[in-house]
């Protein structure tokens, strides 16, 4: 009972999160359905079940286009925090420390003690390849996520043209046109606002308690000084 | 009544089957996207008019009959369709689908029971959609 209360707790911040992903997806493809429907019925066509719903076009364009630019918006901090410096920020590191730093710095090679994870401590690709793999793995995500997108996306975009007597686009096309783009731009520009966002208010403001803000009475130009 | 179903239903099931042999399809649903197309169009040949409402997307028997002023089983087979004797090209995509035929564009809806015609009779126009004979409004 304490093991299992201890591993809730030790995993609070995953399960949090992760219940919140499955019930909010649930609720969208709830209210999709109902959406998708009322547009079926007013065009005097037959309602669809969750179930088909779920597996259109129309749902999985809407999914993949959310997901793709969270993982970007994640994949880009995680990168550009490597080379930019925020004064005041606690999400930054302090000015002048830019750059990939020392092996010592990364506990890398003859540094490695022996907690740290075993390609670490190994030489040659395998370090190459765990010095990055937390963007290669976001960076796969997103572009999975995007090619997803682009597949349902042009699905969803020759469905209505055939309900309105045009001719569908092919897929070379489609990632030329309006529809493809307008989607992408319009979740990218609110990620990089709310990350920027971020980055700013975090220098004057704080939430008690939490790492994403500095100690309450830390100094607004304190740097990379989390709470 | 019964017997003249009958007697059109014969030549209709194998003008759909020669139609159905050079089909060029798809996309999941493509081929039964062809059949109800072709299927149609040999009913309107054989001035089934029945089988051909059968056949139709609700909205689209609805405008049919509002812009005729009679019945759909009468109204269409007026229409003077082209008349296809084969299928070359079906897309579909979600709940909607476009068939080729050697003389006709018909555009199809998905429904419960099988794929219904929304419009038939379809002539392309630069930058606008088709020009259809039969269309829902």
């Amino acid at each position: 009972m304490s093991a299992a209360r201890n591993a809730l707790r030790g995993n609070g911040l995953t399960l949090f999160f992760a219940a919140l992903f499955v019930v909010t997806l649930a609720g969208q493809a709830l209210t999709g359905v109902a959406l998708f429907n009322g547009e079926q019925r007013a065009s005097g066509l037959a309602p669809v079940s969750l179930v088909s719903y779920v597996a259109s076009s129309s749902f999985a364009v809407d999914v993949a286009e959310n997901w793709q630019s969270e993982f970007l918006q994640f994949l880009l901090y995680i990168g550009a925090t490597v080379w930019f410096v925020q004064h005041g920020s606690p999400e930054s590191k302090k000015p002048g420390e830019e750059g990939r730093e020392s092996d010592e710095q990364q506990k890398v090679g003859t540094y490695a003690d022996e907690s740290s994870p075993a390609w670490a401590r190994r030489g040659g690709w395998r370090l190459s390849v765990y010095s990055h793999s937390l963007t290669l793995v976001m960076g796969a995500i997103f572009l999975a996520s995007w090619f997803a997108q682009s597949v349902t996306g042009r699905t969803q975009l020759n469905e209505e043209h055939l309900r309105d007597l045009q001719d569908p686009v092919g897929y070379a096309e489609y990632l030329t046109l309006p529809d493809f783009w307008n989607r992408t731009l319009q979740n990218w520009q609110s990620e990089f606002l709310a990350v920027a966002s971020m980055v700013v208010l975090s220098i004057y403001l704080r939430e008690r308690g939490s790492p994403e803000s500095k100690p309450v009475g830390a100094a607004h130009d304190a740097t990379g000084v989390e709470g | 009544m019964r017997a003249a179903t009958r007697w059109r239903a014969a030549p209709v099931a194998a003008t759909t089957l020669a139609l159905l042999g050079a089909c060029s399809v798809a996309g999941p649903g493509a081929g039964e996207a062809s059949q109800a197309a072709t299927t149609f169009a040999a009913s309107v040949a054989h001035d089934d008019g029945a089988s051909a409402c059968a056949l139709l997307a609700p909205t689209t028997v609805e405008t049919l009959e509002e812009d005729s002023g009679s019945s759909c089983s009468t109204a269409v087979v007026e229409l003077d369709l082209p008349t296809a004797t084969h299928a070359t090209q079906a897309r579909v995509f979600g709940r909607q689908a476009q068939v080729r035929t050697d003389d006709d564009v018909l555009f199809l809806t998905r429904s419960r029971d099988g794929w219904l015609v929304t419009a038939a009779g379809c002539e392309p126009r630069p930058e606008r959609p088709y020009d259809c004979t039969l269309e829902g409004s």
